[in-house]
């Protein structure tokens, strides 16, 4: 949260080179494509962020171009990056901010911060951030659970993917979650690098056989069954899910080496080559945007709910929920409520919609036929044309939203 | 010496004819006595071959008894003693055949002289031979025969010595005083004598004194070995008459007076004198001069029994009344009693025994309170009653002769058939008791101990109980081959080292596909380009190529034959190990495979023919990547194949194009590559996930291989038939063992049969007599 606005803060847990930054990039430039045509698109919500997009997007079509891929081709983070996207209704600085921050996934590891101040400096806000997230994202590094054969290469799968350490987190988010069980908690593991297995081969003669799905998702759940769970026993209330994204889509896993490796004792080292003519073909990012938006309407039903039972309960109860740490989006909602139960006066309601307003759009979301109501009072008051778009772009927006929490998962997804 | 012999006129021979029984017919008399004694000597022989073969039976009983035999301490101990008592009992029959044997092979009538020292015994034989004191040796006061002699009538004037040998010499005259005198241990060589310390007479150790007589005779024994160690030859020594002296007599007071250490007649045995007796009518006699009992000599008197025992016919006690004691003493009496061991099987003394009382030199009073004494004590007052009592004067060989030779001849012309008869009838009367009792003992003896029956018995339980073990052994250790094989197929699940071994003809492969296929980039994109321009992606060119990486894949997964074939290795190795142990003999020198080859022969030649296929079939195993795992990832090589068909247009799909340029070359070179890549790698990956594939065949191929060794029906059977071939090659301590037994007992039975046979006509004969 910056500038006192309210933004959708989403947690990222995985070591370094899973592909977070590439996850972030994906959600980036994908998510405008899934909302082409709705009015609604994803921005960069600051220059840096901006900036970091096109540098990774240029840094991929180089590496595309090159002919082959090696993972190692893009530079892996140095610090902490706050990305900040949008779904921008068409109002400047409007919309659901997404908030994530991208780190070095090399920070994930307890020894790497107590060596140096300066990580472990960085990284208390960082977790701070993560613990108070309500979704938390879980990039799954596919070939290492997809290729491992040998005894000496399953070994070494549960390191590579710092599966003790993303447990950690895991638990302790889910503690905090299980604090305020009333505020949404979701966390969605992202099998990344997962092409190979989730989609048809283009040799014909391999297409009966290639499609892995479900032996990938068979070994993710082998794998992170602790992860699981440890959230599922922290915070009954916590929904999981699985959600492949395909952050590149273009290549196509040729073969593995498994070069030794002085902490894990082998690495996996996936060989990539280029195809449907390096055009990259993200998947799955529509989901994960199905998934926000239906945390996003499902936590707007759970405060009506809590109205109705403010209401009976007299203020009193309404004043407690304020004193509670209902993190960020039930502190919003608890605005929108005083919207509804007419606390808010239309002058406030005005102000609220100035673009400088301090709880920005997100506090609309919740307003049911808000929309409605500001039309309905369109010729008897005196709200200005201005405002009375900002209104309907809100709307529009809500209404994006509603519709994308309606809309179905791709059968690649799977709630745990 | 012939001067001597010469002064004794032969008129005194012949004036004794003149008053009793004609000579010629006391001679007729002995003559056929002789040819009477003659005349039992075969049987006495046929007796003592018998018996000495029994002897030598037990011998080798008793041998063999003794080679260990893992019985019970005890009863070997038992059976040792009773055969040590049936030896015994047989060497005294044998002792008492061999004493009648002499008796009846003699051709002379021997006659001993016996009593104390001192009373003319030799001065007696000086009269009856005609010899003088060189020849036999008399002297006053101290006793002076040390030898024995015999003196027999001849023609020819010699001596034959014969001489101890060492052995005999420690065993017959030093012996005797170590034990008298309880000396620890005993000299076993002339040397160890020499140097042997004796303690000396110890005036502090009122103890010992009595034994200083016997001690002071050994120390001069030992002193003066010099003077006869090199004498101590056992040969025998013939010589004239002259200088005998040294050789049969102590020295003279004087002598040790002057403290001589010459004492020749230590080494001397027996000595043999030939000589023309005066009364050479008698030609078949013999005398005997011994030493006189009573001196102080260990062994003396033992040594007096036996030299009477077996050679003499008759004795003649001499008594002679001394100034001090003209009386029939203790040690006359000692005498008489000593020659009741001399007498044997003869039944009555006074036939053995003639008291000869001589008077010469001494006081008639004497001689009459001697004679009268004699008459009271030995012959109950009767004059004759129990013994022949004769009376001579020794030294006048005229008187010897009439009053002694020619009464004493007549007499035994006449007990000496008796003797005889006594004599034969008592030996073979022992001797059949003695085979009666053998023939009891032996088998009983015999019978406590394993028959052969009873051995094949144990040999069978034996046989069964180690072919049992055996299969026992060889399931256990498969067993373990097993478990591993199963742990190596289940539960570890991987070894790493096929795991690697596939990694490492994958990276073979990739590196191949990199260096152009093995052509060189440079080399098969030159071929590439001078074919494709036309052809395009379809090209011959191309079509080869693919076909060329599939075979090349293929091959080079196959080479991991290599490790399997070295997998299957380990597992014969392992296999003939587990047979190792139990029955190593059967595998040969060889290992692995051919050990197990070596065994399935050994299998068949005994009759196994379940084991036999169990082992073939197990050998005949097979574990390689064209039977087992091409299958699996042959799919992953059809990519390479132009064989698959386009959904769309139903002709033969083109996997791979690219534009007909130079950048079209390295793209279709790096097209190919990946496919390579990506075709090694998924046919490494389902190599790799077959890891336990392997040990999986393996296990089922040795389980199968335990399951029709040891559960099949005919397992046990078969494996008793292997151990019943094999036992003296798997287990020859056992079976050695047992068979030695069942040997010694075969033989035991045989010697005991072989004795009871040799025994068995005597021991009936003994029934007859009884
Ligand atoms: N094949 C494939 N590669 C991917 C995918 N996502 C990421 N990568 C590759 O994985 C490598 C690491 O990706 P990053 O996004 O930098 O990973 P990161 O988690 O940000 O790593 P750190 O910044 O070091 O923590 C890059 O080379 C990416 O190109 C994917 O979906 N498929
Ligand atoms: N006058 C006389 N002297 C005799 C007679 N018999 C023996 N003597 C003497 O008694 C002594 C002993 O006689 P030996 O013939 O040596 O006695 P021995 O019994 O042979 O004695 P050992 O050989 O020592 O046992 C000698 O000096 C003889 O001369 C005899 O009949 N008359
Ligand atoms: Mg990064
Ligand atoms: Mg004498």
């Amino acid at each position: 949260m910056s500038g006192g606005r309210v933004a959708f803060d989403i947690g990222l847990v995985g070591p370094s080179g899973v592909g977070k930054t590439s996850l972030i990039s994906a959600v980036f430039l994908a998510g405008q494509d899934v909302l082409a045509g709705s009015g609604v698109t994803v921005v960069a919500d600051d220059e840096p962020t901006a900036g970091l997009m096109a540098y990774h997007a240029d840094a991929l079509a180089g590496v595309v171009q090159r002919g082959q891929f090696v993972s190692e081709s893009l530079s892996a983070s140095k610090e902490v990056v706050d990305f900040r996207l949008r779904m921008d209704p068409g109002l400047p600085d409007g919309g659901i901010a997404l908030h994530i921050k991208d780190y070095p996934g090399g920070w994930l590891d307890p020894k790497a911060r107590q060596d140096s101040a300066g990580i472990k400096k960085s990284w208390e806000p960082l977790q701070d951030f993560m613990l108070r997230s309500s979704v938390l994202l879980v990039p799954v590094d596919s070939p290492s659970i997809m290729e491992a054969v040998t005894p000496r290469q399953s070994r070494a799968v549960p390191m590579l993917l710092r599966l003790h350490d993303t447990m950690q987190v895991l638990r302790l988010w889910a503690r905090g979650r299980a604090a305020a069980p009333e505020s949404p908690a979701l966390v969605i593991f992202v099998p990344v690098k997962c092409e190979t297995y989730v989609r048809p081969a283009h040799d014909h003669h391999r297409a009966r056989r290639s499609d892995r799905s479900v032996e990938l998702y068979e070994q993710f759940r082998t794998t992170y069954a602790g992860c699981m769970k440890a959230v599922r026993t922290e915070a009954p209330h916590a929904h999981m899910l699985y959600l492949p994204i395909d952050t590149l889509g273009c290549v196509d896993r040729v073969y593995v080496t498994w070069p030794p490796d002085p902490d894990t004792g082998v690495r996996c080292e996936p060989h990539f080559r280029i195809v449907n003519d390096g055009k990259r073909d993200i998947r799955g990012v529509d989901d994960l945007l199905i998934a926000l938006c239906r945390i996003l309407t499902e936590a707007r039903r759970k405060a009506e709910q809590d109205h109705e039972r403010t209401l009976t309960e007299q203020h009193r109860a309404s004043q407690s929920y304020a004193n509670r740490d209902r993190g960020l989006v039930g502190n919003f909602f608890r605005a929108a409520d005083n919207v509804i139960a007419g606390r808010i006066g239309r002058s406030e309601l005005i102000r609220l919609t100035e673009p400088d307003a301090p709880l920005s759009l997100l506090r609309w979301l919740r307003i049911a036929g808000l929309g409605q109501w500001a039309r309905e009072q369109q010729t008897s008051d005196r709200i200005g044309q201005e405002r009375l778009r900002a209104l309907e772009a809100l709307h529009n927006l809500q209404a994006v939203v509603d519709d994308l929490a309606k809309q179905d998962y791709s059968d690649r997804v799977r709630r745990l | 010496m012939t001067a001597g012999c010469a002064a004794r006129p032969r008129a005194t021979w012949h004036g004794v004819n003149k008053g009793g029984k004609s000579v010629g017919e006391i001679s007729d008399r002995i003559e056929a006595l002789v040819a009477t004694r003659h005349g039992r000597l075969a049987e006495v022989d046929t007796e003592i071959g018998a018996w000495s073969e029994a002897e030598a039976g037990l011998a080798r009983i008793a041998k063999s008894l003794e080679a260990p035999t893992g019985r019970a301490e005890g009863a070997a101990a038992e059976e040792a003693a009773v055969l040590a008592g049936l030896r015994s009992e047989v060497a005294a029959t044998l002792e008492d055949l061999r004493a009648a044997r002499c008796r009846f092979v003699r051709p002379t009538i021997n006659i001993g002289v016996s009593g104390k020292a001192r009373v003319g015994k030799s001065t007696l034989l000086q009269s009856v031979s005609g010899l003088s004191d060189d020849q036999i040796p008399t002297g006053p006061h101290v006793p002076v025969t040390a030898v024995r002699s015999r003196i027999m009538q001849s023609d020819r004037r010699r001596v034959l010595l014969r001489m101890h040998s060492p052995e005999s010499f420690l065993a017959d005259v030093v012996a005797p005083y170590h034990q008298d005198l309880g000396l620890e241990g005993m000299p076993r060589t002339v040397e160890e004598f020499r140097h042997w310390t004796y303690p000396r007479p110890d005036p502090d150790d009122p103890s010992q004194h009595s034994d200083n007589a016997l001690l002071v005779n050994l120390r001069s024994i030992q002193a003066s070995l010099d003077s006869y160690a090199d004498l101590l030859t056992g040969s025998q020594i013939e010589r004239g008459l002259e200088g005998l002296r040294p050789f049969v007599a102590y020295p003279t007071r004087e002598e040790v007076s002057a403290g001589t250490t010459h004492r020749p007649h230590l080494a001397v045995r027996e000595a043999i004198i030939e000589s023309p007796f005066p009364h050479g009518d008698v030609s078949r006699l013999v005398v005997v001069d011994l030493p006189g009992l009573g001196e102080v000599a260990s062994g003396a008197e033992e040594r007096h029994v036996r030299d009477l025992r077996h050679d003499v016919d008759a004795v003649l006690l001499v008594v002679r009344p001394s100034t001090t004691a003209a009386y029939y003493t203790n040690a006359d009496d000692r005498a008489l009693k000593l020659l009741d061991k001399a007498r044997g099987h003869v039944r009555t003394p006074g036939h053995y025994v003639h008291f000869v009382i001589n008077h010469g030199g001494e006081s008639t009073g004497g001689i009459e309170a001697l004679r009268n004494d004699l008459r009271t004590r030995v012959n109950a007052s009767t004059d004759g009653g129990f013994y022949q009592v004769l009376e001579t004067n020794a030294i006048d060989p005229a008187v010897v002769n009439e009053t002694l030779l020619i009464p004493l001849l007549e007499s035994l012309s006449r007990t000496l058939p008796e003797m005889d008869d006594e004599v034969y009838s008592g030996v073979m009367a022992r001797a059949a008791d003695a085979a009666r009792r053998i023939s009891e003992a032996l088998p009983q003896l015999l019978a406590g101990r394993a028959g052969a029956d009873e051995l094949a018995h144990l040999e069978q339980e034996l046989l069964q109980q180690r072919a049992a073990e055996l299969r026992w052994k060889v399931d256990q250790r498969l067993r373990a081959v097993v478990e591993e094989l199963w742990r190596a197929a289940h539960r570890d699940g991987v070894d790493e080292r096929y795991t690697n071994a596939v990694e490492a003809v994958f990276d073979e492969v990739r590196a191949w596909a990199e260096d152009g296929f093995g052509k060189g980039t440079a080399r098969w994109q030159e071929e590439a380009r001078l074919i494709m321009p036309t052809e395009r992606a379809a090209s011959p060119f191309l079509v080869e190529e693919m076909h060329r990486v599939r075979v090349e894949v293929t091959r080079r997964f196959r080479s991991l034959d290599d490790f399997f074939n070295e997998q299957l290795a380990r597992t014969w190795e392992d296999i003939a190990e587990a047979f190792r142990e139990p029955c190593a003999p059967l595998l040969g020198k060889a290992t692995g495979k051919q050990a197990l080859h070596h065994l399935e022969g050994r299998l068949r030649a005994s009759s196994c023919p379940v084991l036999a296929d169990a082992v073939r079939d197990l050998l005949q195993t097979r574990l390689d990547y064209r039977t087992h795992l091409h299958p699996r990832v042959r799919e992953e090589l059809d990519g390479f194949s132009f064989e698959g068909v386009d959904p769309d247009t139903g002709r033969p799909r083109v996997a791979l194009l690219a534009p007909a340029d130079e950048a079209g070359v390295e793209l279709l070179e790096q097209q190919l590559r990946e496919r390579t890549h990506k075709a090694a790698f998924e046919t490494m990956v389902a190599l790799q996930r077959e890891a336990v594939l392997p040990a999986l065949v393996l296990y089922a191929a040795v389980k199968q291989f335990e399951d029709e060794l040891i559960l099949s029906a005919d397992s046990r059977r078969e494996f008793l038939r292997l151990a019943r071939n094999h036992r003296d090659l798997l287990w020859p301590d056992d079976f050695g063992q047992l068979e030695a037994s069942a040997k010694r007992a075969h033989d035991l039975a045989e010697l005991a049969h072989g004795v009871g046979e040799a025994l068995a006509r005597h021991a009936a004969r003994g029934d007859e007599g009884a």
